[in-house]
């Protein structure tokens, strides 16, 4: 059941929106892929058994920026100390940009059956906003080129909730999305976080953030499109054709263990978490200088348990089961939430069936309120 | 310059033809509107152009060098979400912005009434507005 994650920490260019660990300097990536291959070599042993892999998973930054020959160290390094299962989902996210048809046939010929290409809109303007660096017209190109070249298995992201004076480019989007015919869609609203292009220009008054009602609007658009084209939510933000879930983020929501390596990468072993340090330069130093993984360890307590669990299930469809929160991590809500329970229930927010807390489409727009209403603080729960 | 609707001769769908886009308007609906002019019959015609940011998207990439500017203007008009938005391109600074090799199919509009219904049928007011709808986009290919 265990998987690897890889993170890549390198883009071509920052989005206005991207938070997350990445360098636009590309002058260590190849010393970075070497560093990512002896930390595999250090940790092989951290998820235990020797239980063939089922997943693994290329995230970024862009790991479309890896050269074949990169990639064919790192694939080499992972059969080395891993049994890779037949069946593994192997997904690797790519920008459109990235996507020739040569990038293409090296990433098959490496193994990739998987590919999350990162889109987020078919509209130029939008695109220029978030300072992508794919084209509209390569939003929809670079998807047909995958296919072309044997690809069936893709996901794309999308980003809802840009700036517009209405829904229509948001509606022009999804069709055009749909029209691609891919399994997967993850879809996400855009947010402005603390740090990024965006942070700064809304502090600077050159960008206003789209009011919450205009966000939830384009929310219920997508449920109603997704259902209507036969996509499932299987998480709040992710969408499949019947029997397409992505496999690797499905264990993450179900705590099955994983190795993350690479900067800034997470790993689980079932009880506690590590996090590699998010900084590229003193991550390969450490690795390849001193044969050291600079990791911080979270030791996961029976409140964090308990409130992981909750997080978690409560963004998927198949929601908490409430029987499994009691037994396993010693919370019992029905005991002790009682009235907001219900009052999530009275409100149309929520159901409880056999046992299980879903939330409705009116409770997934809540979803993070409620989650943090229903989570544990440490006094209570210890 | 004359009105462009003061020189159509019926309300089918028609093509213009040497285009400069003078203006770019966005309000809080969910089209965009384009000041443009055309030039036929020995004078420059002015009208508006009503259309949805799709098909602006696409006007604007058939602009050449200055295509890329463009859309990074509309993308911080958006952005800054302070509508209406008005991005004129009528001065030495931002000339007219012309549409070589390309015509557009436009269609008729007419004025509403009181009670919102369109008067095209009304035979006290046949004249149509000078906002046309963008029906298609047509560009010449050089051989």
């Amino acid at each position: 059941m265990a998987g690897i994650y890889l993170h890549i920490p390198f883009c071509k260019q920052a989005c206005h929106y991207c938070d997350f660990h990445f360098s636009t300097s590309l002058g260590l990536k190849s010393r970075l892929v070497d560093a990512i291959v002896r930390e595999l070599e250090l940790r092989h042993d951290y998820l235990g058994n020797k239980a063939p892999l089922e997943t693994i998973y290329f995230g970024g930054g862009t790991p479309s920026l890896l050269s074949a020959a990169e990639l064919g160290h790192v694939f080499e390094a992972i059969h080395g100390h891993f049994v890779v299962s037949p069946q593994a989902e192997i997904t690797l996210e790519a920008n459109p940009d990235d996507l020739s048809a040569t990038k293409l046939r090296e990433l098959a010929a490496a193994g990739i059956n998987r590919l999350s290409i990162g889109l987020q809109s078919f509209y130029e303007p939008h695109l220029r906003m978030m300072n992508r660096a794919h084209t509209a017209e390569e939003s929809t190109t670079a998807v047909r080129r995958a296919q072309d070249a044997g690809f069936e298995n893709i996901s794309i992201d999308l980003i809802y909730g840009v700036p517009a004076p209405g829904h229509h480019i948001w509606e022009a989007d999804l069709a055009n999305a749909f029209a691609l015919g891919v399994p997967h869609v993850s879809a996400y609203a855009l947010t402005i976080e603390p740090g990024t292009a965006f942070g700064h220009r809304l502090q600077k008054g050159t960008f206003k953030a789209a009011p919450d009602e205009f966000v939830a609007t384009q929310f219920e658009l997508l449920l109603v499109a997704m259902r209507g084209h036969g996509y499932g939510q299987y998480e709040i933000s992710n969408f499949c054709q019947p029997g397409r879930e992505s496999r690797h983020n499905g264990n993450y929501w179900r705590g099955v263990p994983y190795l993350g390596l690479g900067p800034s990468a997470h790993s689980y072993d079932g009880q506690n978490r590590q996090f590699t340090l998010a900084n590229n330069p003193q991550y390969v130093a450490a690795v390849l200088e001193r044969g050291e993984v600079p990791v911080t360890i979270d030791v996961l307590t029976a409140t964090d348990r308990a409130n992981e669990y909750l997080l978690t299930t409560l963004r998927t469809a198949r929601g908490c089961d409430l029987v499994h929160l009691r037994t396993h991590h010693g919370l019992d809500l029905p005991g002790t939430r009682a009235d907001y329970l219900a009052g999530l229930q009275a409100n149309g927010w929520a159901t409880i069936q056999g046992q299980v807390l879903t939330l409705t489409d009116a409770g997934k727009l809540l979803a993070d309120h409620i989650t943090l209403e229903l989570f544990q603080s440490p006094a209570v729960a210890e | 310059m004359k009105l462009l609707s003061d020189s159509i001769a019926d309300d089918a769908d028609f093509f213009v033809e040497q285009i400069h886009l003078v203006a770019i308007v966005i309000d809080n609906t969910d089209d965009v509107t384009v000041w443009a002019t055309t030039y036929f019959d020995n004078d420059t015609h002015f009208f508006h152009l009503a259309l949805p940011f799709k098909a602006l998207d696409t006007l604007l990439s058939l602009a050449h060098t200055r295509a890329e500017a463009l859309q990074e203007e509309v993308a911080d008009a958006l952005a800054a979400q302070e509508w209406p938005a008005l991005l004129e391109y009528n001065s030495d600074e931002t000339p007219p912005v012309p549409l070589p090799s390309v015509a557009l199919k436009l269609s008729v509009t007419y004025p509403a009434t009181e009670d919102g219904e369109l008067g095209e049928d009304d035979p006290d007011d046949p004249q149509p507005h000078n906002i046309f709808y963008l029906e298609g986009v047509f560009v010449r290919l050089d051989t």
